[in-house]
């Protein structure tokens, strides 16, 4: 009987390919960082390693077995990307507030041009645009809680993601409705599109209000300080992320509002520090491991895609680079430091945060070549480039004498 | 001729801050500049002022940020780095009043405030930051700091605490030197009315003024020795510290009060920084009316030379703040610090020319109630704020600009 089983048994249960996944991820990440680079590429090395560039142990059907596992992941850096960001601020910042804002637009508006001039039909690069407006929260909270940084320019940069991750699933939805109303299949009118996406965002709002109020309630009925309850700030996140999932409401939306409800509405003691960092820590890795896992690097080395997707990545650099030149808050060092440490890009799944991790299936070969060219980018480039700008701006710190 | 003389007096001024600051950041010779004669009773006020993340309010490296802005704008002040990049300092333009110390002040705390925020941060007052954690303290990138780290090592970072200096013109050197005694022996009711560090490294320490004991640290910390009574006799001390190589300026020097020649003025040390502006004007009128009280008693010299008196009370009011014990080094009676303080503000509010004396008066008084500044920031503990919330509690004090709080 058994000498019919060609398949190691560890490798039936998915759970423990995860779980060697992800300890091969942290073996390298960290033997990586003894050598001062940057941890996250244990993740790509073992995403591609274990992927569908190399041994293909981890493939979409396996990753679809813990959707809600990856969503938790997720759910974690997005509460996070909303926490940090500080509405008082970017509203009353004057300069700062509106080089983040125009910053963020300018991306969209620099990528889709770049597409479009490219050959991508408008549509198609619109899209795409669309999305690549958003800054990876993944790729830079995870560098600056492994680098350590700390700092204006870096405090300004978690604002921005926040903000173009907002901003992004703005456009998404409107994007996202006229490419279906076009698309192949069944869809409707661009107008009802427009009101089923828009409703995906009112019910995740509304989830995250209901799930904040929980949360308010729960602290005020058990009077203890912040560092005792951060199992009662996960409840609430999760209670967050199924009602999104069983509604289908728009789950980044949500656990965004959430993190920006806790830091700018509630007052009281609200400041949660390290409680949640060592799940944030596991989160950052497991899901950037995903994400190498599903680039096929030999798809970089056809045609002209790469070019293509460098081309979109430079454009965005200069387009964030250019937007905050008024901002008088940052010398011009950290303004270049900024612009790099924002280079990282989103997937359409990674936007959307539902049952898929898959792109979107709507767009011609041509533009889905593009976009799979700039995640592999995304995963190979993005982290090493965040890196830097953190490291140009002077924030980071590793301890000990100067 | 007299343009001659006053080129020379200029190139000699500038020999004399070069040599200074050479000798401050370790790279030149050992130097003790001359002192400057001043108006006795002037006033000069210094605060290092905690730099804060508008989420955690944790200490925050803004520092260098905030200051390259404040270098924009055309002030009567000036504002300087110091050891660690979430610490800043700002210093008043010769005072001489109360009224006007407490505007320019105000003009720092709302300019300052604008500044940090403009780059994401907060700031607040306060002598030692709640529950910062020493080692993760960023050295300012400047290589007097660097020095300093090489020469103190960790204590260069635990040195991340958060003062008041208050510059008190003296007149003559000679004169210097009497007023810095005669303002030691008063010290520890300055560090019992400024007391406001109640937590350390995230305890609540058992202390009023943390603060105050992290500066015993330092090898060079303590009073001016009583047997110094001249400038020559300070010149011969430090000249005899500085062959040993123990010092090199007087900044070397973390004597509670100590002169400092190159302003003409002598420097009390050892408060906190208040929790509001207006606090600290307060504070600074009472030091200058003690001295100018002393002033008009040429010669005389504190009886009490006891280091040990000295230490007893100077404990006291860390531990105690405004309900501390006190004994009078020249009575050696024992009275409640708050009892000594009144009758040294009914006494100086007799002979102050300052018309706004009355009112630092009223803010002392303030700075009496309920047990001061400490208690007020512990009753919020009690009350059931966390260590963060205490700081944003000290930061929203410090920035809400309302005369007393």
């Amino acid at each position: 009987m058994n000498d019919e089983l060609s398949t190691p048994l560890w490798l039936l249960s998915p759970l423990a390919v995860l779980g060697a996944s992800l300890m091969l991820a942290l073996v390298i990440g960290l033997t990586l960082q003894r050598f001062r680079i940057p941890k996250l590429y244990g993740a790509v090395i073992a995403g591609l390693l274990l992927g569908a560039t190399g041994a293909g142990f981890i493939d979409s059907a396996l990753l679809t077995q813990f959707q809600e596992l990856l969503n938790g992941a997720a759910a974690l850096v997005l509460f996070e990307v909303g926490r940090k960001m500080d509405l008082a601020w970017l509203m009353r910042s004057g300069r700062q507030g509106v080089s983040l804002l125009l910053g963020t637009i300018l991306r969209g508006i620099a990528a889709t041009v770049t597409l479009a001039l490219l050959g991508l039909p408008w549509g198609a690069a619109i899209f795409i645009g669309s999305i690549l407006i958003a800054v990876n929260p993944v790729i830079f909270s995870s560098m600056v809680a492994d680098e350590n940084a700390s700092g204006t320019s870096t405090f300004a940069t978690a604002n921005m993601v926040g903000l173009s991750n907002f901003v992004a699933l703005l456009a998404l939805g409107v994007t996202l409705a006229w490419t279906r109303s076009r698309g192949i299949g069944e869809h409707g009118d661009f107008g009802s599109e427009l009101m089923r996406q828009g409703g995906k965002l009112v019910v995740g709002a509304a989830i995250a209000g209901l799930s904040y109020g929980v949360y308010a309630l729960a602290t005020r009925l058990c009077k203890v300080p912040a560092t005792l309850r951060p199992g009662m700030l996960l409840a609430a996140l999760l209670i967050d992320l199924g009602l999104c999932s069983v509604t289908a409401a728009s789950a980044l939306l949500s656990l965004l509002l959430m993190g920006v409800l806790l830091r700018n509405v509630e007052k009281r003691d609200n400041v949660f520090q390290a409680q949640l960092k060592t799940a944030q820590d596991i989160g950052y890795v497991l899901l950037f491991l995903m994400s190498a896992a599903l680039v096929d690097f030999r798809q970089l080395l056809h045609g002209w895609t790469i070019l293509a997707a460098l081309a979109v990545f430079a454009a965005r650099i200069l387009a964030t680079r250019l937007a905050l030149w008024p901002g008088s808050a940052w010398s011009m060092r950290k303004q270049n430091a900024m612009a790099l440490s924002m280079c990282s890009l989103v997937s359409y799944g990674g936007l959307v945060v539902d049952n898929t991790l898959n792109a979107y299936t709507g767009l011609d070969p041509a533009s889905t070549a593009v976009m799979g060219a700039l995640l592999a980018l995304n995963v190979l480039l993005a982290p090493g480039l965040t890196w830097l700008g953190l490291h140009l701006a002077g924030e980071t710190y590793r301890g000990g004498s100067q | 001729m007299s343009e001659l003389m006053n080129d020379e007096a200029l190139a000699r001024l500038k020999d004399d801050a070069q040599a200074q600051a050479q000798a401050v950041s370790g790279q030149g010779p050992a130097h003790l500049p001359d002192f400057k004669e001043s108006t006795v009773g002037t006033m000069g006020i210094e605060l290092e002022l905690m730099v804060l993340d508008r989420l955690t309010y944790d200490l925050f490296p803004a520092a260098p940020d905030i200051l390259r802005l404040l270098d924009k704008h055309d002030k009567p002040w000036v504002h300087t780095p110091e050891i660690t990049t979430s610490m800043l300092e700002v210093a008043t333009a010769i005072l001489t009043s109360f009224d006007e110390a407490a505007d320019q002040l105000e003009h720092i705390r709302t300019t300052v405030q604008q500044a940090a925020f403009e780059v994401g941060a907060s700031i607040s007052g306060g002598g030692a930051h709640p529950f910062q954690k020493w080692n993760e303290q960023r050295i300012y990138p400047k290589e007097r700091y660097f020095a300093s780290e090489r020469k103190f090592g960790y204590l260069a970072k635990l040195f991340t605490v958060f003062g008041m200096h208050v510059h008190i013109g003296a007149g003559t050197p000679d004169e210097a030197m009497r007023l810095c005694a005669w303002l030691t022996q008063r010290a520890p009711l300055f560090i019992a009315l400024s007391a406001n560090s109640p937590c350390w490294q995230g305890e609540v320490s058992g202390f009023c003024s943390s603060r105050s004991n992290v500066v015993g640290a330092f090898p060079m910390s303590g009073i001016l020795p009583y047997d110094i009574r001249t400038w020559d006799d300070f010149r011969a001390h430090f000249d005899e510290l500085a062959g040993h190589g123990i010092v090199n300026s007087i900044k070397d020097f973390y004597w509670d009060v100590r002169p400092k020649p190159e302003y003409g003025t002598i420097e009390l040390r050892v408060l906190d920084t208040p929790l509001k502006p207006v606090y600290a004007a307060a504070l600074a009128c009472y030091a200058r009316e003690l001295c100018l009280e002393w002033a008009d008693q040429p010669g005389r010299w504190p009886t009490s030379t006891s280091r040990e008196l000295y230490i007893w009370n100077r404990f006291n009011a860390a531990r105690d703040g405004v309900e501390a014990s006190f004994i009078d080094p020249e009575t050696g009676g024992s009275l409640p610090a708050a009892e000594a303080i009144r009758a040294d503000l009914a006494r100086l509010a007799q002979r102050s020319r300052d018309p706004g004396f009355g009112r630092a008066c009223a803010v002392i008084e303030h700075l009496m109630k309920d047990g001061g500044q400490a208690r007020w920031l512990r009753a919020h503990l009690e009350a059931g704020g966390g260590m963060n919330d205490l700081a944003r509690m000290a930061s929203e004090l410090f920035e809400d600009g309302a005369p007393l709080g």
